[in-house]
């Protein structure tokens, strides 16, 4: 392909932080869309980055750290939306299928929702979810549903297929606070929707994490997750 | 990839497990590099703050989205950084404007005489500081001046008694020459 010579300023200018309100949107908008405007971006991020290498380190303010511990505990924060286009590196183009993922995502979380006593087929006493999480993988598409009832129950949905490596086996956690740190919630050998779960688990709040990692056979021996990750989400609250 | 490299790979990919000792490790070797280019930016040291956290909130919740693969770590950080600084200097200039509708409110606190230095620090091992070395004197001050310190195009034609129309033109010739030049 060509390139407009007109992109590569675009790109140039962008990188510079100098144009224009409607043409910084449009130029984002094709850095999410347009995979060879973005490498044109990230090659220009490239060429000047050296540049960020001259300036001399300054320390942070005293109490930085406490404050930036305080923000990453806040359930405003954890339930932070992603990153804006702008945000991230241009070239890790498949990222950005991102803001569409999490419209699905969204979409499907409120599909299952209202769905969820004719999905279920249980009788409407039972009590509705807690709390729900949609897991995404880390290329940003939904990989599991996390169903949190409270007290410890807890229902895992598959939303993708996958196979477990022999030898492996798939462990769900959760947090919900830093003192606590991860909890396990069960360990899968295969991956199917399965009742997971573990004794006295408080009652889940909005922002929680669940993940699904992999794990040596019959689960991380140190009682943290110690593998890959295959699914994350943090839970919304429904209703 | 050197060492430096893959233990922030590992860092950010330990935040992604929401551990909390790999936030720390990251803002302590990080978080004065990170906090130096806001400051330039800025030039600021409770903006610079802002902008380094709002950074490091955004790699605590979307570390599991960072792929080690793709892109150097270090400089998808800058890269997060640089978008949040400039956007907080965007929006501190629609309120000096707001108020007394001065352009060079914000910029004109500090005098900024240093893109010569910046240039003479760059690692001379590089083609940067040779091809921004071969720019004219002008058309360099404007590129340094905007990549450096955030300035808009109407700030640099306010500081350099220059009409708008000047300047962009130095930057567009400036640009191209310098990809050009890098090849």
């Amino acid at each position: 392909m060509t390139p407009d010579p007109d992109d590569d300023l675009q790109a140039d200018l962008y990188v510079l932080g100098l144009l224009d309100p409607a043409e910084q949107a449009q130029a984002e908008q094709r850095i999410e869309s347009d995979q060879a405007f973005a490498v044109l971006v990230a090659a220009a991020a490239r060429r000047l980055a050296p540049i960020d290498d001259t300036a001399e380190p300054v320390p942070l303010p005293d109490g930085a750290w406490e404050r930036l511990e305080r923000r990453l505990a806040s359930p405003v924060e954890l339930a932070a939306p992603p990153l804006r286009p702008a945000d991230r590196p241009a070239a890790n183009l498949n990222r950005s299928v991102w803001r569409m993922v999490l419209g699905v995502a969204a979409a499907l979380l409120l599909t299952l929702g209202l769905a969820w006593p004719f999905l279920t087929g249980l009788p409407s006493s039972r009590t509705e979810p807690a709390a729900i999480a949609v897991l995404l993988d880390p290329e940003g598409a939904p990989f599991a549903l996390i169903e949190d009832f409270g007290g410890g129950e807890v229902t895992v949905t598959t939303l993708a297929s996958y196979e477990v490596p022999a030898g492996e086996s798939l462990q769900v956690w959760t947090k919900w606070s830093e003192e606590v740190g991860p909890v396990s919630l069960g360990v899968l050998d295969e991956f199917t929707g399965a009742p997971v779960g573990a004794e006295g688990l408080p009652q889940p709040i909005a922002g929680q994490l669940y993940e699904i990692t992999l794990e040596e056979e019959g689960g991380s021996v140190t009682g943290r997750p110690t593998g890959p990750i295959l699914g994350v989400g943090r839970a919304s609250i429904p209703g | 990839m050197n060492d430096s490299d893959q233990r922030l790979v590992r860092d950010i990919q330990s935040c992604a497990h929401g551990d909390r000792s790999a936030m720390r490790r990251l803002f302590d070797s990080e978080g004065p590099r990170l906090m130096a280019v806001a400051m330039r930016l800025v030039r600021n040291p409770v903006l610079a703050e802002e902008a380094v956290q709002d950074t490091l909130v955004k790699i605590w919740t979307r570390a599991a989205t960072f792929h080690p693969d793709r892109g150097a770590a270090r400089a998808w950080l800058t890269m997060i950084l640089r978008n949040t600084a400039l956007n907080i200097l965007r929006a501190e200039r629609r309120q000096d404007h707001a108020v007394d509708g001065d352009i060079e409110t914000l910029q004109d606190r500090t005098t900024v005489d240093d893109t010569e230095a910046v240039l003479q620090a760059l690692d001379p091992t590089l083609r940067l500081p040779l091809c921004l070395g071969a720019l004219e004197a002008r058309r360099r001050h404007a590129i340094l001046l905007a990549y450096v310190h955030g300035y808009s195009q109407g700030e640099i034609a306010g500081r350099t008694g220059l009409p708008l129309g000047t300047v962009k033109a130095w930057m567009r010739r400036g640009l191209q020459q310098l990809r050009e030049c890098l090849g």
